[in-house]
């Protein structure tokens, strides 16, 4: 049998982020294929008996780790990584790793998976931008936010004075190196490939494929009252200054009178809470000028997302950073609702001519005339004919492997 | 002294007892530098503040004061901070900062306009009132060296010191005379006639001071005639960290003046040498964190201050397995960083394949020292120096380097191309230049400095070229040691790396740059720590005058210079 290690900084069950449902997706996936899968996650908190390791079930082991320099990415807890992670992955003795990050753990994980099985594909997934830019790996400028195209040692000085042109250079560096362990890159979109390419990343080791979701059922579009609009909108995801919500609900502010009287938007996300004074008062001062149109929901478990998607008609996203490739864009297509993103990166990518409509990213005028044209029967009943079309990304993805057995034999 | 920081401090009740201590207070050209010290366990920064809220530009160096350590127990960190401005030490405070953040002013300008003021000896002459201070006397049993301030009108004769043995006398021309703003700001109107108050000077002992002579110091004074007998108040041996005597000594040397610059042999060298002895000596020990049996070369990195560019180069050369069956010698010329070093080593060496070894020295030797020490544990008869700054750009440039030497029996020093982070030029070989400033001196040039690699003339090929920078050279051992190594006069990386060349020019070799291998040299990374204000300048050009007294005639001939100048 094929065995297959999963590394992921994340256990979704404990932390919901992108790659970590992703990976999850493509281990269950693969297990149902027949490939022998193991899942490691890594994880804050002590373990039992101070033991490197615990467990969730028999094929899911978190790895107890953490305190990594967050300039370089490089961890001191040299001995996690090359002595306790490098017996159990030598143990398992997998065919290929499928790393989907580094963040937390250290980017030397690569070497010590490289040291403990030589002859093992390494496959990294790229999920965001994290080894080309400081910024939370945004490519989003630091304190602007302006939409940043390149690193360039310069400018990334300019974002973090605190570490000289030459520092941010070192950097880079001594991430190429360490990405250099690595067999094959997988990332979600074009636009993401293309920009660690252009950072120094082997073209030839790069591979584009989307995100496997697991089987997701087909809604039928929300009954509609006679004379009736497509007025329903969700957001989904988490509440932070990247995501655009602040701009979503300026949209809603801009419709004209009568159309805000029959709209609703609902906010499927968490941690507003969490977020810093400005945005936090900005999002609750429309809020209550937006009373009765919009409701904050809350956060939500992946068995309740068909329910919150049936009640709506269109799923916006509206981030200001350029995205990779959103799970919540390939949730929607999958149960058949049509989107309106903003007109950059991974959205773009993911929805122009093939999802729905697409607005000028960071403006709420421009989205607002999206709203209002998404909400006539004509367009949105055009954009879920579209939907229809069906790619399958997880036989994408085994052929992409199987390949990589070939290799190895 | 220590007795006298003892007293400072110790005589004082804690409640009036200040948390620092000013040690000296000197205007510069370009602005005022201030050298004190104070506890760790009040203090962990200072900086100074503007008064008018306008961002004051400043560097500080800081070095453990083991002196005050010994007088007091308590730890105590010596400072040298220099602040850029055009305006007054009366425009800014003195701000130091506790571990919890909290942040102190302090007055700087009161207690330097009472020291220039109130401490000083009024003389007696026919002519006019003079008044004098000495402000730092430095005995290091081959001299004595003063500097403080004088107000006599330009009437000072000469200054003469007598021993059970002899009698010394300095004459006026052999003082070195500068302007001090501060007591001219001090006295006003009184200072008017006297134009150039700081003085130095040094007097060179035939023996050394009995104990007796030592502790009760005088100087007779001759103004117009008259002479004066001064106590000397506070008499210093160097046995201080070199780094702050250094920068008091440069300190009172004033580079832009011709006569200071011509003086610099008699007055500031001997006593610069006697603070970096060329037979210093201390004692290290290798670590190994793998080994190579036989290397090809030897491959010597010093390391000071910044001790993390080692992960950057270890896993460089790992990836590109450039240095494979290359001896990696870093040696640690910097006793803070030690214990700092070989904790990361021992991650690295499991992190990367590319086995090295670690050099630790008790005390640190400058670049050509370290260098020199390292030199003596390399296995191979080829020897690579390289900067902890530089990255290679791929595999085969120690190979390429070293062919040359291999290849070439009469190559002495191979050189690279060095490259800064944005891939423009830091070094294609070096050339003498001539600053209007110091129109007597040859100084290194870097041509092209900064330019794209494609504007460049030179083609990227193996060409013959004088002057290279250490930064990254390819030589052999026996070639490196039958010139004698780096020269240790060169005080903290100064022009070693030219004077190296032309001695294996000398000893019949000719050196070449390699222009076909290019390395990334992240220049001045290493060296902004030590760099806080302009005594750093000052020792270069200190430099430039020890290497100009050896080497400007070969350099007028190598270079055909005799033209313009820059």
């Amino acid at each position: 049998m094929k065995k297959v290690l999963f590394l992921s900084h994340g256990h979704p069950e404990l932390s919901k982020g992108g790659a970590e449902v992703a990976s999850w997706n493509l281990f269950e996936a693969l297990k149902e294929q027949g490939f022998e899968c193991t899942y490691v996650a890594r994880t804050d908190g002590k373990s039992h008996g101070g033991s490197t390791f615990s467990i969730r079930a028999q094929d899911q082991v978190l790895f107890h780790t953490g305190n990594i320099n967050w300039f370089n990415l490089s961890s001191s807890n040299i001995k996690h990584l090359f002595t306790d992670l490098g017996e159990l992955v030598s143990s398992f003795d997998p065919d290929i790793i499928h790393v989907h990050h580094y963040a937390h753990m250290g980017i030397e994980v690569l070497a010590a998976l490289r040291q403990a099985v030589p002859n093992a594909k390494i496959v990294f997934t790229l999920h965001e931008f994290m080894a080309i830019c400081m910024h939370n790996g945004q490519m989003v400028k630091n304190r602007t936010l302006k939409l940043c195209y390149k690193s360039n040692e310069n400018d990334c000085h300019d974002c973090y004075p605190q570490h000289s042109p030459a520092d941010h250079f070192l950097r880079k560096q001594y991430l190429l190196d360490q990405f250099s362990h690595v067999d094959s890159f997988v990332s979600p979109s074009h636009f993401l490939a293309d920009r660690y390419i252009e950072w120094g990343l082997s073209k030839d080791k790069m591979h584009v494929i989307e995100n496997v979701l697991p089987p997701m059922p087909k809604l039928a579009p929300r009954a509609l009252l006679e004379g009736e609009k497509r007025t329903r909108f969700a957001f989904f995801g988490q509440v932070n200054p990247y995501k655009g919500i602040d701009i979503l609900l300026e949209a809603f502010l801009k419709l004209p009178e009568e159309v805000l009287g029959v709209v609703s938007l609902d906010i499927h996300g968490a941690n507003l809470d969490k977020q810093t004074g400005e945005l936090k008062e900005k999002v609750a001062g429309i809020l209550a000028k937006l009373e009765g149109v919009v409701t904050m929901r809350g956060a939500y478990e992946s068995h309740q997302l068909s329910q919150l998607l049936e009640e709506c008609d269109w799923v916006i996203i509206p981030s200001i950073w350029w995205e990779n490739s959103p799970v919540v864009i390939q949730e929607a297509i999958a149960h058949g609702r049509p989107l309106i993103g903003a007109n950059i990166g991974g959205m773009k990518e993911k929805i122009e001519g093939i999802a729905g409509l697409t607005f000028e990213a960071r403006s709420s005028s421009s989205l607002a005339t999206k709203i209002q044209q998404a909400m006539e029967p004509e367009c949105f009943d055009e954009w879920v004919g579209t939907l229809g079309k069906k790619n399958d990304h997880l036989k994408t993805h085994i052929k992409f492997l199987n390949s990589l057995f070939v290799e190895t034999y | 002294m220590l007795k006298k920081i003892a007293k400072s401090i110790l005589g004082r009740s804690s409640k009036e007892r200040p948390p620092y201590t000013i040690d000296l207070v000197t205007l510069t050209q370009d602005g005022f530098t201030i050298t004190g010290w104070y506890f760790d366990s009040n203090f962990c920064d200072v900086g100074v503040k503007s008064l008018d809220a306008s961002e004051a530009k400043f560097t500080t160096e800081t070095v453990e004061r083991n002196d005050v350590f010994a007088a007091t127990g308590n730890k105590a960190l010596g400072f040298t901070l220099h602040c850029f401005t055009e305006k007054k030490t009366a425009d800014f405070k003195l701000e130091f900062i506790d571990s919890t953040g909290q942040k102190q002013l302090f007055e700087i300008a009161s207690s330097d306009k009472e020291k220039v003021s109130s401490v000083f000896t009024n003389l007696d002459t026919s002519s006019s009132e003079v008044k004098v201070t000495f402000e730092m006397t430095f005995y290091d049993k081959e001299s004595l060296f003063f500097s403080g301030w004088i107000l006599d009108s330009g009437n000072l004769d000469s200054m003469s010191f007598e021993d059970a043995a002899d009698k010394y006398r300095i004459e006026s021309k052999d003082i070195l005379r500068y302007t001090r703003a501060d007591v001219a700001e001090a006295f006003g109107d009184e200072a008017k006639s006297t134009k150039q108050p700081g003085f130095t000077f040094r007097i060179s002992l035939n023996s050394p001071l009995t104990a007796r002579g030592f502790k009760k110091l005088k100087l007779n004074i001759e103004v117009d005639g008259n002479v004066n007998t001064v106590s000397i108040p506070k008499v210093e041996t160097l046995d201080e960290s070199p780094l702050v005597s250094i920068q008091r000594i440069m300190n009172a040397w004033k580079i832009h003046s011709k006569k200071h610059r011509q003086l610099c042999d008699s007055i500031i060298q001997p006593v610069v040498k006697n603070i970096f002895p060329a037979d210093k000596t201390t004692r290290s020990s290798r670590v190994d964190f793998g080994l190579v049996s036989s290397p090809k070369a030897s491959v010597i990195i010093p390391l000071y201050g910044r001790y993390d560019f080692m992960r950057y180069q270890l896993s460089n050369f790992s990836r590109f397995e450039s240095l494979k069956d290359y001896e990696v010698l870093y040696v640690v010329d910097d006793p803070k960083i030690s214990h700092a070093v070989w904790v990361l080593a021992k991650e690295l060496s499991t992190v990367f394949p590319q086995p090295f070894s670690v050099i630790t020295l008790a005390e640190n030797m400058g670049f050509g020292g370290a260098n020199n020490i390292g030199v003596k544990y390399a296995k191979s008869d080829k020897l690579i120096l390289l900067n902890s700054d530089v990255l290679p750009k791929d595999g085969n440039w120690a190979d390429k380097m070293i062919a040359q030497i291999d290849n070439n029996s009469d190559v002495g020093v191979v050189g690279a191309r060095l490259l800064f982070e944005d891939n423009s030029i830091q070094h294609d070989g070096m050339a003498p230049m001539v600053l209007k400033e110091y129109p007597e001196l040859l100084l290194n040039d870097h041509p092209n400095k900064g330019w794209p690699v494609s504007l460049s003339k030179n083609p990227a090929e193996v060409a013959d070229c004088p002057l290279l920078t250490a930064a990254c050279i390819a030589i052999s051992k026996s070639l490196f040691e039958e010139v004698g190594g780096f020269d240790p006069a060169y005080v903290l990386g100064d022009f070693e790396d030219s004077d190296l060349c032309l001695k294996v020019l000398d000893a019949g070799k000719r050196n070449v740059i390699c222009r076909d291998v290019e390395l990334h040299h992240l220049e001045r990374q290493s060296q902004n720590l030590v760099a806080a204000g302009d005594w750093k300048h000052k020792l270069t050009i200190y430099n430039a005058i020890i290497y100009n007294q050896r080497w400007s005639q070969k350099l007028n001939e190598l270079f055909d210079l005799g033209k313009g100048t820059h």
